[in-house]
């Protein structure tokens, strides 16, 4: 991918009306699909403990390497409701972890009508 | 941990009636403690005399062999209920699921209270109770399975308080610290239980053992409604206080509990026995119903088929499932005490069969009577060893008998999926787990799906031979995608940024997917099918 298309993205929710958009940038040492086939992504509301509100599998089996981008779709309004979200990317490969250490975590604030971009990096810290 | 088997008993005059045989598995067998809680089961169940707690016909021993022969049930575990309403994006509904709850509640409540002949408490705490074991027939009756790790104060010889058991996500919090428990860590986890019929998701369940417990000792429990709006504020209360971690808190008895239950499901239009039934069937979906009920009667068929001269009948059951019975034939009526000498034969054949030895079985004298099963049953604890029944005449120790054909042991035979994608497998509807798989069947004509992410899918119908193996290997291939959008867009393709257009010649797997445009000018979604070796393109305009 060329750019990461926020100027297209911003100009769409702009024009879309009071819905939040949440995108979620991966960075990963892996190799797609090799390494790493799916990413599992939660989204929880409230605290990094709670019930996750979104929990869904994005296959990254049609070619798309690191560094990538994903579009989280709540399934209804509340799922992103309070503002204040928690999302944690688990870099899975046969439907099981990847690494150890492929996971990783941030938190964000949503504004409605507009983009809410999550950076989250995976990497192998250990050495 | 154990395996379960269709048994039908045959009597005088026609008598027949199937129930469900449960065997230690032979690498359990040496196991101590596993068997002292086989045991503890049997005699715990055996106790309870109530028509929400699954009866126990027999519990025996044949050579190294413990089994127990319990009510044969038809319906579903909620678990499975849950899984089966995921599916297919169904919640029960509300009315319905506090029924279940209330009936459950009662058994539970009947167990806590029970009292051994004495009259004193036996402080029996089910202490697993969870979606997997709590039963409703499709006729709407609910059944609280597996006592196994119940612990009855007075009896138990090999639960320690301290030990922990049972399933983390519906585990009190003082049970998942190794305290001493009572009734109401039971009321936890029919509170947990609520709250997932109620919201479709398991309230305290994390992505690890730890994350999990973390949950279930600190996550601040929200009230059914914040996931599932338009709830009744009782049902939130009745949850919200099932969940209390401190105990002075939360209901004081099961019976507390199904008391509010039934106040709200006075608030709302009654809900009969049998519109459970059809709310359970509902939810199943017509494809899995009739998946299980020509399951059942396949099990039936090869009861029949398999009579070994015209003593008793077995038909494994070889859904791993198992462990909790699949079956119910109409509800076992209350009989008073009765012997149960079939049974022992049928037992005698079921282990036969399963060591191997069926060559070897012989159509001997009728087996020795057993005790009769109140007797068996109620005995005490220490009274009941692992070899509780009279010594069974070993089939092999027959030599004299004419050899008879081997009973069936069961129509099973073995699936093996395999693809080049990491794929769904699905067997008459019911999702059997990711390639590469190998599962046992029964035998006979099935509908076999395989799914793989973005949509590919494979549906044929396989007909499966009792001791064959079935291997069905799955080959996806991938398609070219070409998307125009003018002016131009970035792409997403089923979730996952693509690029931007224009895109080109692009390889992707066969399947529907779903692309989303965005623009400045606006956006769109659309679903696309990109077929094996054909090339498809996108044209679309972004005003």
């Amino acid at each position: 991918m060329k750019r990461w298309g926020w100027a297209a993205v911003v100009g769409l929710c702009s024009a879309c009306g009071p819905q939040a958009v949440l995108f979620l940038r991966v960075e990963a040492p892996l190799v797609v699909p090799d390494q790493c086939d799916a990413l599992q992504v939660r989204v929880r509301r409230d605290s990094a403990l709670a019930m996750p509100a979104i929990d869904t599998t994005f296959s990254l089996l049609n070619g798309p390497q690191f560094p990538l981008t994903l579009d989280v779709q709540a399934r209804q309004p509340s799922d992103f409701e309070p503002r204040t979200l928690f999302v944690e990317v688990n870099a899975l490969k046969d439907s099981a972890p990847a690494f150890e250490w492929a996971h990783g975590s941030a938190q964000t604030t949503l504004h409605d009508g507009a983009v809410s971009p999550v950076l989250i990096k995976l990497c192998d810290c250990s050495g | 941990m154990a395996e379960l088997f269709i048994a039908k008993v045959q009597g005088e005059a026609g008598f027949e009636k199937l129930c469900v045989v449960k065997r230690v598995l032979p690498h359990l067998a040496q196991d101590p403690e596993f068997i002292a809680m086989f045991l503890d089961e049997a005699r715990i169940a055996a106790r309870l005399n109530h028509p929400g707690v699954v009866q126990i016909f027999d519990l025996g021993k044949v050579g190294p062999h413990h089994f127990l022969a319990m009510e044969h049930l038809l319906g579903e575990d909620l678990a499975s209920l849950l899984k089966a309403g995921t599916a297919r994006g169904l919640l029960l509904p509300a009315p319905v699921a506090a029924h279940l709850i209330a009936s459950a509640a009662e058994a539970l409540h009947f167990a806590h209270q029970a009292a051994d002949e004495a009259g004193r408490p036996l402080h029996i705490v089910h202490r697993d109770v969870s979606p997997a074991n709590l039963f409703v027939t499709y006729a709407g009756t609910v059944k609280v399975l597996d006592f196994g790790i119940a612990r009855a104060a007075s009896r138990s010889r090999h639960t320690q308080d301290s030990s922990v058991r049972g399933k983390l996500a519906y585990m009190a919090p003082e049970q998942a610290a190794g305290k001493v428990v009572d009734a109401r860590a039971d009321v936890w986890s029919l509170g947990a239980v609520l709250h997932e019929l109620l919201t479709g998701r398991a309230l305290f369940e994390g992505g690890s053992p730890i994350e999990t417990t973390t949950r279930v000792v600190s996550l601040e429990v929200p009230p059914p409604s914040a996931t599932v709006p338009g709830l009744s504020p009782l049902l939130d209360a009745i949850a919200l206080k099932a969940l209390q971690r401190p105990l002075e808190l939360r209901y004081a008895s099961a019976e507390q509990m199904r008391a509010d239950l039934q106040r709200y499901l006075a608030t709302v239009e009654h809900v009969s026995t049998a519109s459970v039934g059809e709310a359970v069937k509902k939810l199943c979906g017509p494809e899995r119903l009739q998946s299980k009920l020509k399951q059942h009667a396949e099990s039936l068929t090869i009861s029949m088929r398999a009579r070994p001269g015209g003593t008793e009948e077995l038909a494994a059951d070889p859904g791993e499932a198992a462990l909790a019975p699949t079956v119910v034939h109409p509800p076992a009526p209350r009989a008073p005490p009765r012997r149960w000498p079939p049974l022992a034969a049928a037992a005698i054949v079921l282990v036969a069969v399963g060591s191997g030895a069926a060559a070897l079985l012989r159509p001997g004298p009728p087996a020795a009577a057993g005790p009769e099963v109140s007797q068996v049953l109620a005995a005490p604890a220490a009274a009941v060893p692992s070899d509780v029944r009279p010594p069974q005449p070993a089939p092999v120790a027959e030599p004299a008998a004419a050899p008879v054909p081997a009973p069936v042991k069961a129509a099973a035979a073995t699936l093996v999926v395999t693809s080049n994608l990491p794929a769904v497998v699905t067997l008459d509807s019911e999702r059997l787990g990711s390639t590469p798989l190998r599962r046992s069947a029964v035998a006979g004509a099935h509908q076999l799906t395989v799914s793989a992410p973005g949509g590919a899918s494979y549906t044929r119908t396989v007909t499966l031979k009792e001791g064959a193996e079935y291997k069905a290997p799955v080959v996806f291939r991938k398609g070219t995608l070409n998307v125009n959008v003018t002016p131009w867009a970035d792409v997403w393709l089923d979730g996952v940024a693509f690029g931007q257009t224009p895109i080109a010649g692009r390889s992707v797997w066969e399947g529907v997917h779903t692309l989303l445009l965005v623009s400045p000018q606006g956006k769109k979604t659309l679903k696309v099918e990109v077929k094996p070796g054909r090339a498809v393109a996108v044209t679309e305009h972004l005003p």
